[in-house]
C-alpha cells in the first residue's frame, strides 16, 4: 500500500556534449525513491510538522535548548522520503535540545523512538515494553527501514 | 575550577520533582486518545535535568517561569537515583526550590538516552495507574 515507486534517475550519468545524458555506468541508477499516490495520509502533516520545528527559536524548551539544525531537517525529510513500511502509523515529532529532531512511534508493546542528530546521524531507540528491554543502534536511511518494521511484527 | 557537588541530603526518595514540558512537542497521542511521553521530555544540551522539589513551590509557580503550551511531569528523587543520578540543589531565577540531575559517573551518550526513555517511562505508568483509579482526560 505503502510502498515507494521506484523510478530511475540519473545518478552517474554524464551530459555530452550535445546534451544527451549517458549513463556512465550503463546502469541507471536510483537517486531516491518517489512517492506514488499511495504514501501514507499522513505524510503531508509530518512534513508540514518538520517545517514548524525548523522554525522553533533558540530556548524553545525553556532550558536553553538550540533550534533545529537545518542539516538534521534535511536529514529529515530525506528518512521520511525513503520511507517503505506499509501500514506505519504516523509519528509524532519533537526537536531534540541538541539541534536535532525525534520521530516517535508505540505500536502495542513496542516503542521505537528515531533521532536525527544536527550532524545527520541517526540512531535508534527500540524499546520492548513491559519489561523496558533497550536496544540502541547507529542506522543509515536503509537499515532504518528494518527497524521500522521490527514495530509491525505480529 | 571543578566544583563539588552533592547529593541532597535532605530530598528524600519519596518526594517528587517536578519538570516542564511542552505537550505538544513532548506527548505522543495514542490511538486510545491518551499521550505518552516521549524520553525527549527529559533531554537537555548539557545532560542533566532540570527540576524542582514538589514539597517546596506549586505547579503554577513552575509554569510561570514556562512558556504557554507547558505542563508539569512528577519524578520521584528515588527514581532519579534508582538510575544513578545525584540530585543537587541549585536554586534559579524562578525559584530557590530548583534541583537538577546529575549522572554519578560518566555516563556515555546512549546511556543518557536509556536513562531518559526510563524516566518517561515512570512517569506513564504512574498516570496510566492513575487512569485506572479516576477515569478522565489526561495524559
Amino acid at each position: 500500500m505503502a510502498q515507494a515507486l521506484r523510478l530511475p534517475n540519473f545518478a552517474g550519468a554524464r551530459a555530452t556534449r550535445r546534451g544527451e545524458l549517458r549513463d556512465s555506468d550503463s546502469t541507471l541508477r536510483q537517486w531516491s525513491p518517489v512517492r506514488g499516490l499511495e504514501s501514507p495520509a499522513w505524510m503531508r502533516e509530518v512534513y508540514d510538522r518538520l517545517s514548524v520545528l525548523g522554525a522553533l527559536p533558540q530556548g524553545w524548551d525553556t532550558y536553553g535548548a538550540r533550534p533545529v539544525d537545518p542539516t538534521a531537517l534535511a536529514t529529515a525529510r530525506l528518512f521520511l522520503s525513503h520511507l517503505q513500511v506499509e501500514d506505519l502509523p504516523m509519528p509524532h515529532l519533537s526537536p531534540i535540545p541538541s539541534g536535532g529532531i525525534g520521530f516517535h512511534w508505540r505500536v502495542g508493546e513496542r516503542d521505537l523512538e528515531i533521532e536525527i542528530g544536527p550532524g545527520a546521524g541517526i540512531r535508534c531507540l527500540r524499546t520492548q515494553l513491559p519489561q523496558m528491554r533497550m536496544d540502541e543502534d547507529e542506522v543509515d536511511i536503509v537499515k532504518a527501514q528494518e527497524v521500522l518494521a521490527w514495530l509491525l511484527v505480529r | 575550577m571543578h566544583q563539588q557537588v552533592q547529593d541532597a541530603p535532605d530530598i528524600g526518595n519519596e518526594d517528587f520533582l517536578l519538570r516542564r514540558i511542552t505537550t505538544a512537542l513532548h506527548t505522543s497521542p495514542q490511538p486510545d486518545g491518551t499521550r505518552i511521553l516521549t524520553s525527549f521530555a527529559f533531554r537537555e544540551e548539557d545532560d542533566e535535568f532540570s527540576m524542582y522539589v514538589a514539597a517546596e513551590v506549586t505547579h503554577e509557580k513552575v509554569l510561570s517561569c514556562g512558556h504557554e503550551g507547558q505542563e508539569i511531569v512528577e519524578l520521584l528523587a528515588g527514581e532519579v537515583r534508582q538510575l544513578e543520578y545525584m540530585i543537587v540543589r541549585q536554586p534559579d531565577d524562578c525559584d530557590d526550590s530548583h534541583v537538577y540531575a546529575k549522572a554519578r559517573a560518566y555516563k556515555a551518550n546512549n546511556q543518557i538516552k536509556r536513562d531518559c526513555k526510563a524516566f518517561a517511562e515512570f512517569v506513564n505508568r504512574r498516570r496510566a495507574a492513575a487512569r485506572l483509579e479516576a477515569p478522565g482526560p489526561g495524559l
